[in-house]
């Protein structure tokens, strides 16, 4: 089977969900976010490059360690989602107060 | 900002006893009246106004090219509550894959909508709630992990 990539796999895993909110604050070492679970560390690596390879967190390295850093932008494509719907909805809803105030007008003329 | 709960909310007191409301929403000439957003219009090619009946329409907007939609009625509550579903859909009424729509493959084009009236005298407290189908946040296992993400989201942008 074809591993999925995007965000939603990404966001799937609560291990993942709660690394992502780890870096959101701050960009952290490879063992610094290993030290926020009690899984092992292989394991942890797993999910950070999971996330590197679904876009939602970048590895640079310096010296010798590697620090990753969150990239949210993907985060901001589902809010983008919500905010058009939202946008639409007013609207339409604002229609809808229109429509029932010129009824009510015709109404009484 | 955005509701806590980030899905699409809207909550308002509309200036009409409810029961004109709810017959603006089950009233197929009144429906096509307004049911569209700014700038649009709305025409049905089906819809029948019953629990389990479905509707097929397509949303005008000299701007764009036409939307095509389709969705089914899953609670219809006279005068409080209707609950129905939309998806993207095609002229000929077939859904449309979100691949297919130009999207990610996982993107959510079916939603559930919920209205509610309240009755408050004369006037009636108007409530709009859109969610991602459930038979799909189940089959794309990521929400409502969605709503949580959202929230990281927005309190790293506040920071």
């Amino acid at each position: 089977m074809e591993k999925r990539r995007d965000v939603f796999q990404a966001i799937a895993d609560p291990t993942r969900r709660e690394i992502i909110q780890l870096l959101s604050r701050e960009s952290l070492n490879f063992n610094s976010i290993a030290d926020h679970f009690d899984a092992t560390r292989p394991t942890i690596s797993q999910h950070i490059m999971i996330l590197e390879e679904c876009g939602l967190l970048i590895i640079k390295k310096q010296g010798r360690e590697k620090f990753c850093e969150a990239k949210l932008d993907k985060l901001e494509e589902v809010s983008t989602w919500v905010q058009q719907y939202s946008k639409a909805w007013n609207e339409t809803i604002d229609a809808m107060e229109n429509f029932l105030k010129n009824k009510k007008n015709g109404k009484q003329k | 900002m955005a509701n806590k709960n980030e899905e699409v909310f809207i909550s308002r007191i509309v200036d009409a006893p409810r029961e004109l409301v709810f017959q603006a929403w089950t009233d197929p000439e009144e429906l096509e009246k307004w049911f569209a957003p700014k700038g649009c219009t709305i025409h049905f090619s089906r819809i029948e106004i019953r629990e389990g009946g479905t509707f097929h329409s397509v949303i005008k907007n000299p701007a764009y090219k036409d939307c095509w939609c389709i969705g089914t009625y899953l609670e219809i509550v006279e005068p409080e509550r209707i609950v129905f579903t939309m998806a993207i859909a095609d002229e000929a009424g077939n859904l449309v894959t979100p691949a297919e729509a130009g999207m990610d493959p996982a993107w959510p084009t079916e939603t559930t909508v919920t209205v509610t009236f309240g009755a408050m005298g004369d006037k009636t407290a108007f409530t709009l709630h859109q969610t991602v189908n459930e038979t799909l946040a189940k089959h794309t296992g990521a929400y409502p992990s969605w709503l949580e993400m959202l929230d990281i989201l927005e309190a790293s942008l506040n920071k």
